[in-house]
Order: structure tokens, then C-alpha cells, then sequence
């Protein structure tokens, strides 16, 4: 297991705008890719699977290198009016309308006070491209298959159908998020009424 | 080599893509022809063949047989047509048109993975075959006939085979050593090269043939086999094949049959056409390629005359195929160009003066340069509306003959121009119209329209045309026009109007757009589903279009669509509430304006309504469907925007200003999000920002839904605008209780007819007491 | 080493086909919707192998064939011309015009590949 760090932002940009507008030619065309089983199907093929991390409080997260299309520094966005309250509104990525989603407050952990500081991760889920929005990013990890572990039933706070695995990597522990699970708003349920403006 | 693992099945989806190309083109031309069969474009007769030939040839390759066999024979009539055998009759183009559909629903049976029962084109195909080959019935068994006897191959003999080239075999690109190689392949060959013809090699000529050859080929192989060897050059060479064999007594017929055709074949080496060795090689061919594919598919195909027509066109207009997705790339980025534009533009004021004339003289041509790229980027997207015109010829024909009416179309601009995604909306509004003038404007029989002292032949026109910025769709009938006691009666007998209730004839004719004025009853299968005029135009409304009605009786209808251009970019009002900014369609923008306190009313089902010029307008407030803070929720210190809405009503969107005009690229939240009530859709202003496109109807529908609650918190919050007694001469029970009802199912009870004469529509905001 | 071939057919899944199945037997693909593209194709490259359909709207078939043989550079290029009728006619004129060879549809890839394969080195 080696890991690389993340040089800056910027370089990250470039690496991976060039597939922004074409999510038809990633892996994610795949439904199942990335979720938990098949995920791990695929891995012990290539033996070795990328992951971009990023923190969210003291907990360090990440997603497949493959599914990450940008990252970028939080920007003002445009409010959905009744949507839940992780879902942080729209943002314009050049043309493109993609909704920004809190994983903090997703985690039920509240809402992130966003800043300049904070950093949004663009990732494909199937078809569509959502933003994630994090405190930080840290690294790009490189992780042996066998080195993933299952998530085991109530290590963490967050529910465990919303991780993939879990890899412990210098007394750190990742959890890898099972994006589909989180963002795909096909499955989560939206049905949050109308509630009243106090005036 | 293994071509096991060529799979045609994946070139299925291009064919019957490229087929609906062909058909419709098809289906011009044939219109064209129905209506000036006298100027006939040599081209148009070749244009059809090549689409029938083309839809051919990929159904063959697919083993769709049923397919295969009818375009043969339509392909047959369309070719002694272009030879000029057979002239244009009425009574041709009637076939044509009818074989054209039938070569369609075979398509789309095709395409269903089905076929079409035989006995339901089986009259049409004869009819075809009759002009085509002057016979009734092609029998595929006849052709079986000439297949070639096939004696007992499997036994080695010796083939004798002469080879004698001239030369137009080498000028032809055919090689003799190829064809050494191939004679190699089918056993043990013994080569003798004759090369007493051979110059001086100063005297030589490349392409002169001066070699000849005799073969000696030891072989299990069939006379047709060898014979395939040689298939192209049969005609540029002398061959001669004879069999040495070590005959028994039993195999001595079959060996005497294949040496006369052998020597027919030395015979005549020459001859082009219609001699026996062509027969015997065309068996050959025919049997090869029976024995490669097992279902084969018998090719009538009489002999005839069928000269190299160069089919030169005069005007060939070139151009690409380019997929959408990239054209909506640039419309993207070139719409991102104009908010960077605009962007920086903003800046330029910041600089001293003297460097801001300089760069404000540059962002005026950047200006203008981005406007032009806008322009002509968005017209690669622009389409002319034959292809969605073309199908309905096919319609009418349908539809009279279910009917038993005798109708003729006309059409007119289909050249007009609109935008790819308007044109994938047109078709079901469209279809519709036609529907309802063959249906309901066109007199019942042809009798009646003798009656009338018309002529028997009843004319339908549909022509496009651009006018202010828009798409006009106009279908017009020389039927009876609208019924309108009947119109009336039938809208009182479902409760759309009151019994007493005075329309103009405008607003009757308007009723047979009210939800629920069409029954189910009336509804035929043509269209493929059933849905009366209030659902087109509320569809047609969901564009940004209208659709109104013209009647005059005795005389005629006429419908008259009208949408934008494009469905890429829209007009819009720029409105803010709170922080947040919005966008209103302008084609659905009435007026603005500041009510008086005078003016707001509030009535007992919690609805607030505005009284404008005497008619009471119901309130939207969007800071509180959207939970937005700091936005002013008094009318009296706010604006309200009246809108129509689905069904010509009219509603008033309170918000705190009006930001100004815009000209907006629409773009779909749903693509990475799921819809979000009583927003369309997206755009970006010009500083970047994402802003969101109201759906005023949606907007209404959620107003409607909340009333009730917000009314109960209202009575508790706020004691402003307590309900004021307003009484109006019309029937307030009714009217009343329908308010009541309303929220469970906003859609469905909207009793008001559309666009009836506002006052009837206004009216109705009832108070209870 | 696999063949340059030029494939002539208005209709693209017929290019489609044809192209894939030269390409899956390791030749590489040219492609003009007529006659006329055809010819601009050939201004600008030499091919080993014409293929073609007859019919074909602004040049057809048999009017390329012609323009191929009256060329210097393409005199004596192969060419295949497609063809649905499986009566000699067409065949007849094809060679009259300098046809190399025809193949009959229904498109078969074997079929096709074995007559490359006869006309081609």
C-alpha cells in the first residue's frame, strides 16, 4: 500500500476536467460499479484500486479515482426551494447545472458552514455528476484489494449502507463511500413536504 | 478465416434509423408526385428506387424475409417507372402511396421483431407484381428451377480447364495469378503457361494479355465450384473446363450432363447475357450463396433492360452528419463565452477612463462577435419541419380511409426552419389537429359535402410559416366548421358553463379545448393514444406555444398553432425575491403591477386574490411555496406578476421586483437532479450564477395545495387584509364548493373553460360568507 | 497486411457493415456516400480496393466505375460493385463499365471476404 499525496488542487483540476463532459466514455456507465460487491469483484482482478480522499470533521472519507471528475473550491450556489437540507443547491460547471450535495450534513452530522476553504468534489454517479461538498482533500491513495475491509456493523456513526469498505492506512481509517447509496436521488427519498416561513 | 463472430445484429438499430430517414424522404417525393404528376422529376422516380433499394438491401443482410420480398417487387415497379415503361397514372401514385405505407408497417414489424399477417398486402403486392413483371403472383418456387443439378460432388476428377485471357481481363483489375491461387485452394493443380504470344520485350504493352494457360485441377470439388473461380472474368476470357474421370457406368448421365454444359460454356465464351453459360453461372452463384445462408431469400428478378443512368443532381447540397450531443457542446460553450463576456465587460468600468474607451471599443466587438457565434451555433440546431410534415400524408390517407372520407392534403412551408427540439415536440400536437379536422371538421360522407355544394373531395392544408420571431402551424379544413349549438349544449350538459351563460362564438369555439369536453367515446385509436384538444394545448402551453381555433360555419376550421423557435432559449422576466432570483417566461407575462390595499382581498378558502379592472386574480406567493426569508410579503409594497396559466387563467406571482429583461439559454436541472416543483427549469445569468425558471402552472397547483393551511396560520399571524365581502351576480355555490375541492387534485378541477372571456374566468373567485 | 479499401454506398448501415467487416479482418476503411465522394476520396489517396453500390443518388455506381478506369493513377484498381439483382444484367453492365467483380446481397461477411480475397493479392 503506498500513498501519494495530492500536489495541489489545481493539478487535480487539470487531470481530470479533460473528462468533465463526457461521462459516457467512464466506467460508471456500469450501474453496479462502485457498488459494494461488484466493486469488490472488479478489484480482485486489478488487484489494486485508486481513491481520492477528503475530510469531513476528523473522519477521512474517499471515492474511486474513476468516478472523480473535478475539484474546486466552494462557490456560491443557488438554492432548490424544498429540497432536503444536505442538498446545498445548484452550481453552474461550465454549462453544465449540477447539484451540490453536504456529505456532512448527509451524514446527519449538520450542516457545513461553507467557506472559501472548503472544496467541493465533482463525481460521477451513473449518468448524472453531483458535487460533493467536503472540508478538505487530502490525499489519492493507491490500495491493495485485500487491504479493503468490509464495514462492519455499527464501527462507525454513519450507516453502514452508505460506506463500501474500509481501509486503515497509517492509523488512519478511510471509509469509502458508496456513492450511489448517498447521492443518487432516484433512491433517496424526496419526499419532503411544504413547510411555512415564519414571519 | 472464421467470420463466426460477425454479428450483423448490431448494425439493426443504424438500419431502421436510417429506414425512418428514407421513408420520409420517400413520403415527400411521393407527395410531390401526387400533386404534380405531370412535372415529374426524373430524380424524384431515382430517389425513391435507391429508398425502397436501400431498405432492401439492409432487410436482406437481417433475414427479414417478409420485408425482402415486398421491396423487391415495389422496387421492380420503380424501376420500369424510371426507365419510363410504365407512366405516371393517378392511379400509379395511389399504388405507390399505398405500397409505401405497407413498406413502412412491414419496417416497423420488422423493427417489432414480428411480420405483418401475408394476407393483408397480399391484393397491393399483386397489384405490383402485375405492373412489375406483367404477372400476377411471383412463385420464389419457378426460381428455384434454374438452381443447378448437383451431381454427386463428392467423388475426385480431373478438370481440363483452358484459360485463354483478353485483354480486358487485366484492364478489368482481374489477376490471372489470383486466380491460380484460388484453383490451388480447391485441389492439386498442374499449371501450364503458354507464352508463344509473348513479344519482343520492347513490343510490350502492359495491359495486353499475352499469356494463356491450360490447368490440369485433380479435385472433389463441382463443376460449379471452378466455375465460381472464373465468375468475374467469364466474359474478358476463352474458357474451356472439361472432366477426365473414370467414369462408372452409373455416373455416366451426370458426367454427360456437366461435359455439355461444359461445352456450352467453350462455346459461347464471349456472349453477353441470356446464353446458358450465364444461366449456369447464376446458378452457381445462387447455390453458393444458398449453401452459405440458411434461410435464403428468393430474388425474383426477370431480365431487363436497365441503362447506367447517370443520376447527376443538378444541386448538391452538401453537408454533415454531426450528433447532437456535440453541437449541444458548443451551444454550451458558447454560452458560457457570453457570461466571461459579460463578465469582464462589467470590469471595464473599474479601469481609468482613458483605458476603458479602449477596452470598451474591444468588448463591443467581442460583443457582437459572441452574439454572431450565438446566432449561427444555434442554427446548426435549426431544422426544416418537413421531416415532421412528411409523415402526415400517411396520416390522412389512414385516417380518410377509416372514416370513408375522400380527403386531399396540401401542404406548404415545410422548408421553415425551427429548432431540433421544438421539432421533436411537434409531432403529437400535430397529429392531433389532423385528427380532429378529419374527424370532426370534414362533413361525414362526401354526400353530404355534394349537399353542401362543395366538391366531394374535401381539402386539408397545412403550412408552416415564421412570423414575429415565432412558428406558425396552421391546418385548415373546408369542412362544416364548428357546431356551436352543439359545442354549447354538450359544454352545459358537462358542466363547463352555466346553462345561461352568453359566449361569443369565440369563446364556444374555444370550449373544445376544455379538459373534459372530449370524451372517451370520441377518441379513436388513431393517433395511438387518446387525449381530447385540452391536453394538446396544455402541452402545447408547456412549450411556451398557444393553439387557438377559427371556425366560420358551413365553411371550414382552422387551427393555429404558434410556439417559439426554440425551445434552447427563452425570453424571460428576471424577478427577485429575497435574495434569490428567478426567471418568468415573457410570453406567459400579462402585466405587472403594484396593487393598492384596496385592491387585495382575501376570500374564505384562504385564497388572496388582487382586483384588477373588476376581475379578481388569485395570489401566488412565492416566498412562501419556496420558504424564502426576507422577501416582502404585502402585496401593497411588493409587485405582482399576472401570468396565464394552463387553461387561459390568470394568477398573480407576488415578488419583491423586476430585475429587467433577459434573453435566457434554458438549461435542464434534471439531468443531474430530479424535478423540483414549480420549477421548469435552469439558466445562468451573467455573472455566473444559476438561476431557476418558474413553472407558473406548477406554482398555481402548489398555491392551491398550501391554501387551506396557510389560511389557518394566517388567521392566527396576521390580522392585514381581513376578508371583505365581495358578491358578484354569479352562481357562488357551485362556484365555491369547486374552490374547496381543488386541492386534492388541482389539475382536474379547473371547470373553467379556456380562454373563455376572462370576466366568466375571474368571476368565479368566490367569497363564502 | 491488411488492404486500403473504399467503401461507396449511400447507405450507412451498408457502409456500417461492410467497413466492420473488412476492419474485423484486419483491413483498413475508406467510406463515401457516393459516387462523387468517392471520387474526391480517390483524388487524395490510392486504395487497393474500390467496393460499391449501383445505386446511389449524384454519381452511381457504374458512372464511378467508369470515372476509376479513365483515371491514370486508379486504371487498374479492383472494384467490387454491390449489387441486389442476382440476374446478369447488372453484372453485364458492371463489366462493361470495368467491374472488377460483384458481390450479390444480401450483405454476408463471408461472402464478402471471400471475394476481396479473389480479387485482391
Amino acid at each position: 500500500m503506498e500513498s501519494n499525496s495530492l500536489a495541489t488542487q489545481e493539478n487535480m483540476d487539470l487531470t481530470l476536467q479533460g473528462e468533465t463532459n463526457s461521462p459516457a466514455h467512464n466506467q460508471d456507465h456500469n450501474p453496479d460499479h462502485n457498488t459494494g460487491k461488484t466493486g469488490m469483484a472488479m478489484a480482485k482482478d486489478t488487484g489494486q484500486q485508486q481513491f481520492i480522499t477528503f475530510t469531513v470533521g476528523d473522519q477521512e472519507y474517499g471515492v474511486d479515482i474513476m468516478s472523480v471528475r473535478e475539484i474546486k473550491g466552494w462557490v456560491e450556489t443557488t438554492l432548490l426551494p424544498n429540497t432536503p437540507e444536505y442538498m446545498r443547491g445548484v452550481l453552474n460547471l461550465r454549462g453544465v447545472i449540477v447539484p451540490i450535495f453536504d456529505l456532512r450534513c448527509r451524514f446527519g452530522l449538520g450542516k457545513t458552514e461553507a467557506t472559501n476553504l472548503h472544496v467541493i468534489v465533482i463525481i460521477a454517479v451513473k449518468n448524472r455528476m453531483v458535487g460533493i461538498l467536503v472540508d478538505t482533500v487530502s490525499d489519492i491513495l493507491t490500495v491493495s484489494n485485500s487491504d479493503i475491509r468490509d464495514v462492519p456493523k455499527m464501527e462507525t456513526l454513519i450507516e453502514e449502507e452508505y460506506l463500501s469498505g474500509l481501509v486503515t492506512i497509517e492509523e488512519r481509517m478511510v471509509a469509502l463511500l458508496n456513492q450511489e447509496r448517498l447521492f443518487d436521488t432516484q433512491i433517496i427519498e424526496n419526499g419532503i413536504g411544504l413547510s411555512q416561513v415564519d414571519e | 478465416m472464421s467470420t463466426n463472430d460477425f454479428d450483423l445484429d448490431q448494425f439493426k438499430a443504424t438500419y431502421f434509423e436510417e429506414c425512418a430517414e428514407l421513408l420520409i424522404d420517400a413520403e415527400t417525393r411521393l407527395a410531390d408526385l401526387q400533386h404534380n404528376p405531370e412535372s415529374v422529376d426524373a430524380e424524384d422516380l431515382n430517389a425513391i428506387f435507391r429508398v425502397v433499394h436501400s431498405v432492401k438491401g439492409g432487410a436482406g443482410a437481417f433475414s427479414f424475409d417478409q420485408l425482402v420480398g415486398f421491396a423487391h417487387i415495389y422496387e421492380a415497379l420503380l424501376d420500369r417507372m424510371r426507365q419510363g415503361e410504365i407512366q405516371i397514372t393517378e392511379e400509379i401514385v395511389t399504388l405507390l402511396l399505398t405500397a409505401n405505407d405497407i413498406l413502412t408497417n412491414l419496417i416497423q414489424a420488422a423493427q417489432n421483431g414480428t411480420t405483418l399477417p401475408e394476407e393483408s398486402f397480399t391484393e397491393v403486392k399483386n397489384k405490383l407484381n402485375l405492373l412489375a413483371f406483367d404477372q400476377p403472383v411471383s412463385t420464389p418456387a419457378e426460381e428455384g428451377e434454374h438452381e443447378t443439378i448437383t451431381p454427386d460432388e463428392t467423388r475426385e476428377k480431373k478438370y481440363i480447364i483452358s484459360f485463354n485471357p483478353k485483354p480486358e481481363l487485366l484492364q478489368h483489375a482481374n489477376e490471372p495469378l489470383l486466380l491460380v491461387r484460388e484453383m490451388k485452394e480447391l485441389g492439386e493443380l498442374e499449371t501450364k503457361v503458354n507464352t508463344d504470344r509473348l513479344p519482343p520485350i520492347q513490343k510490350i504493352i502492359s495491359d495486353e494479355a499475352y499469356f494463356s494457360w491450360v490447368f490440369e485441377l485433380i479435385s472433389d470439388c463441382s463443376l460449379s465450384d471452378v466455375e465460381e473461380v472464373f465468375e468475374f472474368v467469364t466474359e474478358d476470357c476463352d474458357l474451356d473446363i472439361k472432366i477426365e474421370e473414370e467414369a462408372t457406368e452409373a455416373e455416366a448421365e451426370a458426367k454427360q450432363e456437366e461435359k455439355t454444359k461444359s461445352q456450352q460454356i467453350s462455346a459461347e465464351p464471349a456472349e453477353p447475357a441470356e446464353d446458358s453459360s450465364e444461366k449456369s453461372l447464376e446458378a452457381t452463384k445462387q447455390q453458393a450463396v444458398e449453401a452459405m445462408q440458411a434461410p435464403t431469400i428468393p430474388t425474383p428478378a426477370p431480365v431487363k433492360p436497365n441503362p447506367a443512368g447517370n443520376t447527376q443532381a443538378s444541386q448538391r447540397v452538401s453537408s454533415i452528419r454531426v450528433e447532437l450531443d456535440r453541437v449541444d457542446r458548443l451551444v454550451n460553450m458558447v454560452g458560457e463565452l457570453v457570461i466571461t463576456q459579460a463578465m469582464l465587460r462589467q470590469q471595464v468600468d473599474n479601469l481609468p477612463s482613458e483605458l476603458a474607451a479602449f477596452m470598451a471599443k474591444g468588448f463591443e466587438d467581442l460583443g457582437m462577435h459572441t452574439r454572431e457565434i450565438q446566432e449561427s451555433v444555434m442554427a446548426v440546431r435549426m431544422q426544416p419541419v418537413k421531416s415532421v410534415f412528411a409523415r402526415i400524408p400517411r396520416l390522412v390517407r389512414e385516417l380518410a380511409t377509416k372514416l370513408g372520407k375522400k380527403v386531399e392534403l396540401e401542404t406548404s412551408g415545410e422548408h421553415t426552419e425551427v429548432d431540433k427540439t421544438v421539432i421533436e415536440q411537434l409531432s403529437d400536437p400535430l397529429t392531433h389537429m389532423i385528427r380532429n379536422s378529419l374527424d370532426h371538421g370534414i362533413e361525414e360522407t362526401p354526400e353530404d359535402r355534394i349537399k353542401a355544394g362543395k366538391p366531394e373531395l374535401a381539402t386539408v392544408t397545412l403550412s408552416a410559416e415564421h412570423r414575429s420571431g415565432r412558428i406558425h402551424i396552421i391546418v385548415t379544413d373546408d369542412g362544416r366548421g364548428i357546431n356551436r349549438e352543439r359545442v354549447k349544449a354538450k359544454a352545459i350538459e358537462k358542466g363547463i358553463i352555466g346553462p345561461d351563460e352568453n359566449l361569443s362564438d369565440e369563446a364556444i369555439d374555444d370550449l373544445i379545448f376544455s379538459p373534459g369536453f372530449s370524451t372517451a367515446e370520441e377518441v379513436t385509436d388513431v393517433s395511438g393514444r387518446g387525449v381530447g384538444m385540452d391536453v394538446v394545448r396544455r402541452n402545447i402551453s408547456n412549450l411556451g406555444g398557444r393553439i387557438s381555433v377559427q371556425s366560420t360555419s358551413g365553411k371550414g376550421t382552422k387551427f393555429i398553432m404558434s410556439l417559439p423557435l426554440t425551445l434552447a432559449v427563452l425570453d424571460g422576466m428576471v424577478v427577485a425575491v429575497g435574495k434569490e432570483k428567478f426567471i418568468i417566461s415573457l410570453t406567459a407575462i400579462i402585466e405587472s403591477l403594484r396593487p393598492a390595499k384596496t385592491e387585495l382581498h382575501k376570500l374564505s378558502n384562504g385564497a388572496e386574490v388582487v382586483s384588477l379592472r373588476g376581475e379578481y386574480i388569485r395570489l401566488v406567493k412565492l416566498h412562501r411555496l419556496f420558504n424564502i426569508p426576507g422577501a416582502q410579503n404585502d402585496p401593497s409594497q411588493a409587485l405582482v406578476v399576472v401570468v396565464e396559466i394552463e387553461g387561459g387563467k390568470q394568477v398573480g406571482i407576488l415578488v419583491d421586483e423586476l430585475l429587467g429583461q433577459q434573453q435566457v439559454v434554458i438549461k435542464s436541472l434534471e439531468e443531474n437532479y430530479d424535478p423540483v416543483e414549480g420549477i421548469s427549469a435552469a439558466t445562468i445569468l451573467g455573472n455566473g450564477m444559476v438561476a431557476l425558471i418558474l413553472d407558473v402552472d406548477g406554482l398555481d397547483a402548489m398555491a392551491r395545495q398550501t391554501s387551506h393551511k396557510q389560511n389557518q396560520d394566517d388567521e392566527k399571524g396576521e390580522t392585514r387584509n381581513q376578508p371583505n365581502l365581495i358578491t358578484t351576480s354569479l352562481d357562488t355555490k357551485k362556484l365555491g364548493s369547486e374552490e374547496k375541492l381543488t386541492p386534492a387534485q388541482p389539475e382536474n378541477t379547473s371547470t373553467i373553460p379556456a380562454d373563455t372571456a376572462s370576466e366568466a374566468i375571474t368571476q368565479k373567485y368566490e367569497v363564502m360568507e | 497486411m491488411g488492404l486500403k479499401v473504399l467503401t461507396v454506398d449511400d447507405s450507412k448501415t451498408m457502409r456500417d457493415m461492410v467497413s466492420f467487416t473488412l476492419k474485423g479482418a484486419g483491413h483498413s476503411v475508406l467510406e463515401a456516400s457516393d459516387g462523387c465522394e468517392a471520387l474526391r476520396v480517390l483524388g487524395g489517396d490510392r486504395v487497393d480496393l474500390v467496393i460499391t453500390d449501383v445505386n446511389m443518388p449524384n454519381m452511381d455506381g457504374l458512372t464511378l466505375c467508369k470515372e476509376i478506369r479513365s483515371n491514370p493513377t486508379h486504371r487498374l484498381t479492383p472494384i467490387l460493385v454491390l449489387t441486389t439483382e442476382s440476374d446478369g444484367n447488372k453484372k453485364n453492365e458492371g463489366r462493361s463499365v470495368g467491374a472488377t467483380g460483384w458481390i450479390v446481397k444480401p450483405f454476408n461477411p463471408e461472402k464478402l471476404l471471400q471475394v476481396v480475397n479473389k480479387v485482391c493479392p
